[in-house]
């Protein structure tokens, strides 16, 4: 599997955090730097972190929830903006797994903000389209 | 400290299988944590599947990345909804987003029903299987 770079941003554009995951199916997964973000979303995955490793799987939708409460999108080698989904954070050990919202043709793109350059379909919105 | 908010309205239990506990049956397993404490409803978090493997699969897929519960699901404590009521508790079927299959066991006299001695009854009616490893 080949290991990507995908940032996650803010709504603003500014960005959150920068992980390597690859494809594994039916989320990305791997490795993420926590260092660009805002301590009260560090605090939410570290509380996600908490419920799910102490199984008490009875919070963690209301954990999840609040989460999703902050729109993050994640572009992918500087390209195509997509809305991220079911986003988990383990802080503790740098892990990452989230998934990718179907694309539309009003999808937000990042180009102008990041690398611009890179082909118009990225392989991110290949991966939200299957 | 406030309750939070869920439903567990319906008592009735759905589908087939066994009720798993990931990371073994051992009483400090099964001990009711603080923040469980404080839900409506107080009670500790189980998946019910058709075999302790299945359980665990359910949890990775869930989770794909919680390691730490991964290296648990290891471990599997199993036991069956007439055993776990014999021993003075009831399990309640509480779907979650991620864990369609996720039940919870609930004692009659709310948390002071998780004490040493019914937790030790409760674990008696469970048996540990391990190498539940991905």
């Amino acid at each position: 599997m080949t290991t990507r770079t995908v940032k996650l941003l803010a709504s603003d554009r500014s960005v959150l955090a920068t992980a390597q995951v690859t494809d594994e199916g039916l989320h990305y997964g791997g490795t993420v730097d926590l260092r660009g973000v805002p301590d009260d979303l560090r605090v939410l995955f570290e509380e996600l972190e908490e419920l799910v490793t102490g199984q008490m799987f009875s919070l963690v939708d209301g954990a999840q929830r609040r989460i999703a409460a902050t729109p993050i999108f994640a572009a992918f080698d500087g390209v195509t903006l997509v809305p991220v989904e079911d986003l988990q954070v383990f802080p503790s050990t740098g892990d990452i797994s989230f998934r990718v919202r179907n694309v539309t043709a009003e999808t937000p793109r990042v180009e102008s903000v990041l690398h611009a350059g890179f082909p118009a379909e990225s392989p991110a919105a290949d991966h939200a389209r299957r | 400290m406030t309750a939070e908010a869920e439903d567990v309205s319906s008592p009735v239990i759905s589908g087939r299988g066994d009720i798993h506990r990931i990371g073994g049956a051992g009483v400090e397993n099964l001990r009711l944590k603080p923040r469980e404490a404080t839900l409506d409803v107080p009670g500790i978090s189980v998946l019910k599947a058709a075999t302790p493997e299945a359980a665990a699969s359910a949890m990775r897929a869930a989770f794909p990345k919680a390691k730490a519960l991964h290296e648990s699901a290891a471990t599997v404590g199993t036991a069956t909804e007439e055993a776990i009521r014999g021993a003075g508790f009831d399990v309640v079927a509480t779907p979650s987003d991620s864990l369609p299959t996720h039940y919870r066991i609930i004692h009659p006299d709310g948390v002071a029903g998780f004490s040493d001695a019914n937790l030790a009854r409760l674990a008696a009616v469970f048996h540990d299987t391990t190498g539940h490893s991905p």
